[in-house]
């Protein structure tokens, strides 16, 4: 598989399967895992690294889940390809952008991923469309078998599995959702249901993970701590913090609509009629506009399917723009080309209803 | 107790064999360890929950930040309070190192990242406390390399962690949140529980 066949589709996990309140996007777990023989992150040497991802390979290559998959290595590619990666949340931008001998695996519809030597030796990732956070586990877990299996892993009986950062130690699980919750950010409810979050040792964070901001009303929201908790408890409490969630936001529409629901559907129209006749559309602007008409599809008065919605917000992504058009565009460009893209794509939906 | 700059708390090793009097109410026993930094000074001074929890009201630096985002610590700059726990003195930082990669404990703090597995052995102490901080718990409980997918593991591991502990934790947090109230419920419950602790010491 090259990366060229990868832009113009989309991810298996942006599907919209599995998502029937429009609210739940994908769920996400990722495994933080380390070769015992091999130095971390901060102590390790170009041909530690090489050692690291011909161990990795090897076992993957026995691996059942991984027999489609594709290696990329780091420096094989350009800066855009890797932005490409990063956009479809297949690497972490600092994968991207790390120097060294570092690669990323992943299966051909990409809900499961290795990334080899980031922060950790191995980051195995799984990722699913809408609420299937046991399903993501489960798929998560038969990976991590074959692959720990196969290796010589740092582990310790008191701490479990050791990782670079002490704040994944233990199980070293990182389980996430992402979230859309327009109608509680319109209430100004967002800061509470945060706290309330934080409270229960849940994080928010925006859509690219560590540090990105939140756009489009979209929310990554995933477990604290790592030690002390098995992987099932971690993953029932993010189901359990998810359900809670999407009744929030639930509730939040409703009483919108109640109180004023002209203005809200106004509102929905206003930004697909934007969305579909805009010359110029930043990534911001696109954003929320994206955001209103999902919310449009929640409340059943857009028809669009989410599948297109997710690979809309996917496409018109700056790298993946650039890899459509075969070179770099500046700001500007970009702006024109994903109004023009939006356009062209919403009149495709519309045509085929 | 003067514009302390530094401050920090940590919890007696529950495991030592010497009972400890609190220093202030001169009652309850200490199970922290409470030290001022103000300019050149530093006081330590061994008091019980209740009367650490009294003496923590300002706010301070929060440690589990620095080591993870390995940013330079600005004092005084989270919303809430919270108190530093588990690290160690200069002299002691300074003359641990891994004896695998040669990480000091203090680059470890600079760089919020370990050199090797074995550096885990190497700073089991201070590190223990950390991740009591971070993740409220320093036992495992769950997975092994190459275990079956289908294998139920949550009851795993959690036998070594006795009601005590766990309320030492809860307690340890209660004071970090500045829930006073809480704290001193959890002390109670805490010292009702003490005799079957002793008896298996």
């Amino acid at each position: 598989m090259s990366l060229e066949d990868l832009t113009s589709t989309a991810p298996s996990w942006m599907s919209g399967e599995d998502d029937a309140d429009g609210i739940v996007i994908s769920c996400r777990a990722r495994l933080a895992r380390n070769l015992a023989k091999h130095p971390f992150a901060p102590r390790i040497t170009e041909s530690d690294q090489q050692k690291v991802i011909a161990e990795v390979l090897a076992a993957a290559k026995d691996s059942r889940r991984m027999t489609t998959a594709s290696y990329f290595s780091m420096n094989a590619l350009d800066a855009n390809e890797r932005r490409v990666l990063v956009e479809r949340h297949l690497i972490s931008p600092s994968l991207a952008d790390d120097k060294g001998e570092r690669g990323i695996l992943f299966n051909q519809d990409e809900s499961l991923s290795v990334m080899i030597n980031e922060e950790d030796h191995l980051r195995l990732q799984a990722i699913y469309p809408g609420t299937q956070a046991q399903q993501t586990w489960a798929a998560i877990a038969a990976l991590d078998e074959e692959i720990t299996g196969a290796i010589d892993c740092a582990h310790d009986e008191d701490l479990g599995f050791l990782t670079a950062c002490p704040t994944n130690t233990g199980t070293g699980l990182r389980a996430s959702i992402l979230v859309h919750l327009p109608a509680l950010v319109l209430k100004e409810d967002m800061e509470r249901v945060l706290q309330g979050l934080n409270q229960l040792s849940f994080t928010v964070r925006g859509v690219y993970g560590e540090g990105s901001n939140t756009s489009g009303n979209l929310f990554q929201v995933s477990n604290q701590a790592t030690l002390g908790s098995s992987e099932e408890k971690i993953v029932e409490g993010l189901l359990r913090i998810t359900t809670q969630l999407v009744e929030y936001e639930k509730d939040a529409q409703q009483s919108l609509l109640r109180e004023a629901r002209s203005q809200v559907e106004d509102k929905v129209w206003r930004a697909y009629g934007l969305l579909s006749h805009a010359r110029v559309l930043s990534s911001q602007e696109f954003m929320n506009l994206l955001s209103a008409v999902r919310l449009g599809l929640t409340i059943g008065l857009l028809k669009v399917p989410a599948v297109f919605i997710n690979h809309l917000m996917i496409a018109t992504q700056p790298a993946h723009m650039q890899a459509e058009a075969g070179g770099a565009l500046d700001p500007d460009e970009r702006d024109l080309r994903r109004a023009q893209l939006v356009r062209q794509k919403l009149t495709e939906v519309a045509d085929g209803q | 107790m003067q514009d302390p700059i530094f401050r920090q708390i940590r919890q007696v090793d529950s495991k030592r064999n010497v009972i400890m009097q609190c220093e202030s109410c001169k009652e309850r026993e200490a199970t922290i360890e409470f030290t001022t930094v103000a300019g050149d000074e530093k006081k330590t001074s061994h008091l019980c929950p209740a009367c650490a929890a009294a003496f923590s009201q300002q706010q301070v630096v929060d440690e589990v930040d620095m080591a993870e985002s390995a940013v330079k610590p600005t004092p005084v700059k989270k919303k809430k309070a919270n108190v530093v726990v588990g690290h160690l003195s200069k002299s002691e930082a300074k003359a641990t190192a891994c004896p695998e990669c040669g990480m000091t404990y203090d680059e470890f703090r600079k760089v919020g990242r370990l050199g090797c597995s074995a550096c885990y052995k190497a700073f089991a102490k201070p590190l223990k406390r950390l991740l009591k901080r971070i993740h409220g718990a320093d036992q495992h409980v769950g997975r092994v390399p190459g275990q079956a997918a289908t294998a139920t593991v949550e009851e795993m591991g959690n036998t070594q962690v006795s009601a005590v502990e766990t309320l030492r934790a809860e307690l340890v947090q209660a004071v970090e949140d500045e829930e006073y109230e809480r704290a001193a419920q959890l002390r109670d419950e805490i010292a009702r529980m003490q005799p079957e602790e002793v008896s298996d010491v």
